[in-house]
Formats: C-alpha cells, sequence, structure tokens
C-alpha cells in the first residue's frame, strides 16, 4: 500500500504515536497517580452531595417522622410548615406533607403534593433510589384515583378536580416508566 | 404484488422491519426503559449525557444499540462492498438538522420508532406523533416535488466516511472499559438497560440488516405515500408494526389507554408540532435518525455530521430543558419546535430550484 518513502515515514510515525498511546493507557504506573483526574474527583464529588442531601433530609425530618410514627398527624403537619419556612423550595417537605394527607383521608390534596414532589426530584418513584417512595404513591394512586374521578362525575367542570386528575395521570405516567 | 414478492429485496426489508419491531418490544422486556427497547433519540440524550455534553444525573448511559447500528452497518457495507465515503450535500444544514431531529423527539418523547413502539404498546396518546409524522412526511414530499434540493452529495477522498464509525468505535471502547470521564447514570430511565451483549448483538443485527434493506421509518411512510402496497417499504412497515404489537402482547407490555402511560405526556399539540418538524426534516435529508445512524456507516459524511448535530442536539435539549416530560411541554421546547420549523422553511426557500420565468 505505501507508494513511496513519504509513505512508509507517515505509516512509521503512526505506529510509534499509536505504540506510545497504548503505552500510555495500559503500563501501570504511567500517570503520575499523584492527583485524582478531574473527571474521577467529579464522581467522588456527585456521590459525597448525593449522601449529604440524604442524610440532610434525614435529620431535617425526623422530627416529621417521629410525629407520624406517633400517629400525631396534625402535629406533623405544623412542623412541616415549620421546616418549609426555612427551606422554601425542598420538595421533599411537599412528600411528606402527601403522606400526612393520605393518612388523613384527604386523597386528592395528598395526589397534587406527592405530583408536586415527584416534578421536583424523580427519584421518589425511582425503584433504585435511596428516596424511593413508590408503594406509597402507588396506593395513594390506587385509592384516590377512583374517588376523584367519582366526584368529577358529580362535579362535572371542576377545575381543581381536574387539575388533581392530571396530577394523577402524571403520577401515574412516572411509575409506569419510560425515557425521560 | 407477484413480482415484489419474488424480489429478494423485499424479503429483506421484511425481515429488516419485523426484526426492529421485535427487538424493539424485546430490549424493553430485557431491560431497557418501558415502551423505549429502540429509541434513537433517548439513547442519542443519554450517550450526550455519558460524553458529559449534559448534566442531567439519569440520562446519562453509552446506549451499545446505538454503537450497534453504526457498526453493524460499517461491517456489513464492507462485507458487501458498499462502504463509499461520500459527501457535501449542505453539511452545515445538516448538522443544525441533527440537531432539529432531537429537539422534535425530545418534545414527542420518542424518535419515530419509539413513536411506533408506544402506539404498538397500546398508549393511545401517541396517536396525535403519528398524524404529526405523516403530515411532515407529505410537507417533505411536497418540497421535493417543488425542487428544494440540498445539493448532489459526491465521492469524497481522504476517507472521510470512516471518521463517524471510528468515533462509535471510540464509544465502544468507553463502554468496555468505563474511563472515569465517561458518566453512567445510576438513577433514573438511563440506569435501566438490558445486558450490554444482548443490546450491543441487536444493534449490530439491525444496523445490518438496515444497511441491506434500506428500512427505514419516514422512508417507509414516503415511499407508502407515493407508491402505496407496490412499495416494498410498505410491507416492511407492516412488518415492523406487527413485530411491535406481537411482542407488546406476548411479554405482557401492552397497557391500552390514553393516560398514565409510560413517558408520555398529553400535550397533543406539541406532540403533534415536535413529529411533523421531524418528518419533514427527515423526507428532506433522507431518513429518521435510526436511518443517519446506518447511512454514516456506509460512509455518507452528510448523515455522519447529521448523527454529530443528533449528538449536540442531545446535549442541549437536557441543558436548555427543550425535553418533554410526563408533566408536559415546557416554553424552551415549544420555542425550540417552532424555530425549527422555521428552520426548515428558511431551508427550503434557499434551497429551492426554481422553474425559469
Amino acid at each position: 500500500m505505501p507508494r513511496d518513502r513519504f509513505d512508509q515515514i507517515l505509516l512509521a510515525a503512526l505506529a510509534v504515536t499509536l505504540t506510545g498511546l497504548g503505552l500510555l493507557l495500559l503500563v501501570p504506573g504511567a500517570s503520575t497517580g499523584q492527583v485524582a483526574s478531574p473527571a474521577l474527583s467529579r464522581q467522588v464529588e456527585k456521590e459525597m452531595l448525593s449522601q449529604a442531601r440524604l442524610s440532610l433530609l434525614e435529620r431535617r425530618y425526623a422530627p416529621v417522622h417521629r410525629l407520624l410514627d406517633q400517629g400525631e398527624l396534625s402535629a406533623a403537619m405544623l412542623k412541616l410548615e415549620e421546616l418549609s419556612r426555612d427551606l422554601p423550595g425542598e420538595v421533599h417537605s411537599n412528600l411528606l406533607r402527601g403522606d400526612v394527607l393520605w393518612r388523613m383521608g384527604q386523597l386528592d390534596k395528598a395526589l397534587t403534593q406527592f405530583a408536586l414532589a415527584v416534578r421536583g426530584n424523580p427519584d421518589y418513584v425511582d425503584a433504585a433510589s435511596p428516596l424511593n417512595q413508590r408503594d406509597l404513591i402507588e396506593a395513594a394512586l390506587t385509592q384516590g384515583l377512583p374517588q376523584v374521578r367519582d366526584r368529577l362525575r358529580s362535579q362535572p367542570g371542576s377545575r381543581v378536580l381536574e387539575q388533581v386528575l392530571r396530577d394523577g395521570y402524571y403520577l401515574q405516567s412516572r411509575l409506569a416508566g419510560g425515557c425521560e | 404484488m407477484n413480482v415484489l414478492v419474488r424480489s429478494r429485496h423485499f424479503w429483506l426489508v421484511l425481515a429488516a422491519g419485523a426484526a426492529v419491531g421485535v427487538f424493539g418490544g424485546l430490549l424493553s422486556f430485557w431491560g431497557n426503559p418501558q415502551n423505549s427497547g429502540i429509541c434513537v433519540s433517548c439513547f442519542i440524550e443519554n450517550s450526550s449525557g455519558a460524553l458529559g455534553l449534559h448534566s442531567n444525573q439519569r440520562m446519562q448511559y453509552l446506549r451499545p444499540e446505538l454503537i450497534g447500528f453504526v457498526l453493524g452497518s460499517l461491517l456489513c457495507a464492507v462485507g458487501f462492498r458498499e462502504f463509499a465515503s461520500r459527501g457535501g450535500s449542505a453539511p452545515l444544514a445538516r448538522l443544525v438538522a441533527g440537531i432539529f431531529l432531537i429537539v422534535g423527539s425530545a418534545v414527542f418523547i420518542g424518535c419515530p420508532i419509539k413513536l411506533f413502539l408506544r402506539l404498538g404498546a397500546g398508549d393511545l396518546s401517541a396517536l396525535s406523533g403519528v398524524f404529526g409524522l405523516v403530515a411532515g412526511v407529505w410537507l417533505g414530499l411536497q418540497s421535493l416535488a417543488r425542487g428544494i434540493d440540498l445539493g448532489r452529495s459526491h465521492s469524497e477522498r481522504g476517507g472521510g466516511g470512516l471518521w463517524v464509525p471510528t468515533l462509535f468505535v471510540l464509544l465502544l471502547l468507553f463502554l468496555l472499559v468505563r474511563p472515569a470521564f465517561i458518566a453512567f447514570s445510576e438513577r433514573g430511565s438511563a440506569a435501566q438497560h438490558a445486558p450490554l451483549l444482548l443490546s450491543l448483538g441487536a444493534g449490530l443485527l439491525l444496523g445490518a440488516l438496515a444497511q441491506r434493506s434500506r428500512f427505514c421509518i419516514t422512508g417507509s411512510l414516503r415511499d407508502s405515500l407515493l407508491m402505496g402496497r407496490r412499495s416494498p417499504l410498505f410491507w416492511g412497515f407492516i412488518a415492523f408494526l406487527a413485530g411491535v404489537v406481537a411482542t407488546s402482547l406476548l411479554t405482557g407490555q401492552f397497557r391500552y389507554g390514553l393516560y398514565g402511560q409510560p413517558g408520555a405526556h398529553v400535550d397533543y399539540v406539541w406532540s403533534f408540532l415536535g413529529m411533523l418538524l421531524v418528518g419533514w426534516l427527515s423526507t428532506l435529508i433522507g431518513g429518521c435518525p435510526f436511518r443517519q445512524l446506518v447511512k454514516a456507516g456506509e460512509g455518507d459524511t452528510d448523515a455522519g455530521l447529521v448523527v454529530i448535530g443528533m449528538l449536540l442536539g442531545g446535549g442541549l435539549v437536557q441543558t436548555w430543558g427543550i425535553a418533554a416530560t410526563a408533566a408536559g411541554v415546557e416554553l424552551p421546547g415549544k420555542v425550540a419546535v417552532l424555530t425549527g420549523l422555521a428552520f426548515i422553511i428558511l431551508l427550503s426557500l434557499f434551497s429551492r430550484e426554481r422553474a425559469p420565468g
């Protein structure tokens, strides 16, 4: 294939470059090993951030969980209101509010809160996530959606109920999976 | 019809269509996200994320199917002496077209293949996308009939057709070696995937079949509109649909209804417009996103630029919030689809060969 001397020089140079590349990648100790690569640092940082978030949520919302375990639903709701004033954008309070409302039997309001939580953080419907709350949301949907549909039949055109129904369908769609 | 049935090409198209449909269903049964056994746009978004082109930690994975499509096509084209470097037909416009192919698909939530996977699995909300895609292909045909021509491609020196396949060989290496700079999601839809060898094997087979048969979703719709039942691609499309529905029913993935479907929303107007954009563009540039990957594998550098554009688009739709979710289409998605339509109209105006005087 090489036609002249210049072709031969180019092929030889290519062979040297590829050999160098191979040595660099395959031979242990070729890298200085003193500083972690930026990509590796980013991965570690990502993992640390995720763990820190989880532990912050656990610590911060521990009083609410305690009240829920004791069955003191109104007190849990008041505590949630107090906590959300400090961190208004944190959707974990929506999830817990949904839980409290579901236990209180206010299914339509619970669905709205769950939808807000999942929109803000889809980890709540991710089976692989430590934040996974699929069972809770599924249970609320199974009970809540038929009720909302029945009430909408008796109050056709109710915008509030229509929005709750949309929230319910949204949650159903997220629980069903798909690529997004 | 008799002549058609006697031709080998007809049976090849039929096999390719059926295989795309069957593997589309099987891959989600084996672990890919629901109704996304094959979705070129979702896979492109995942791969862009893995390469660091966006930071959505739920959408980062080098999908082996994509690599398989390109390398299966490459191997087949080389084996049958059909590999040829060619290109030069409006390259920059094609790169931008690649971006907008992903924009349209991301707003609908799925490429044309996934559109029919969704429909075949009982998702009635995909119907608006079907109407949009057919309307887009029809508009593309009308545009071509009225003289819109992106220019001829010609054979290229310097082995230009090898660069995109080489990129995908590199992606395969990254997938196998998993260097730290490639991101792999541990949760979300990108963490759901079929076993690597099955995905790669299916991709290679489908890439090879599509290279030999020229099977493509928008191409099938185009030929069906032009030639009806006389076109082999019409029958390939029927085989594809039959494969999708049969696999969906047999694997228990069929879920009939309009609401609560996986990876779907009910913003019908935007689903329609998103797929209209994809159909129109695909007809003008000679194939749907899947076909562009296959053509890139056989040395077509124009298709290669579409693929590069799609990878860029995959990053942009996630970073700019263009991609729709089950909650619907947000403002950036709507703006991007209309911008895409404006792009096609301008491209058509500038690329039109008008009859003299």
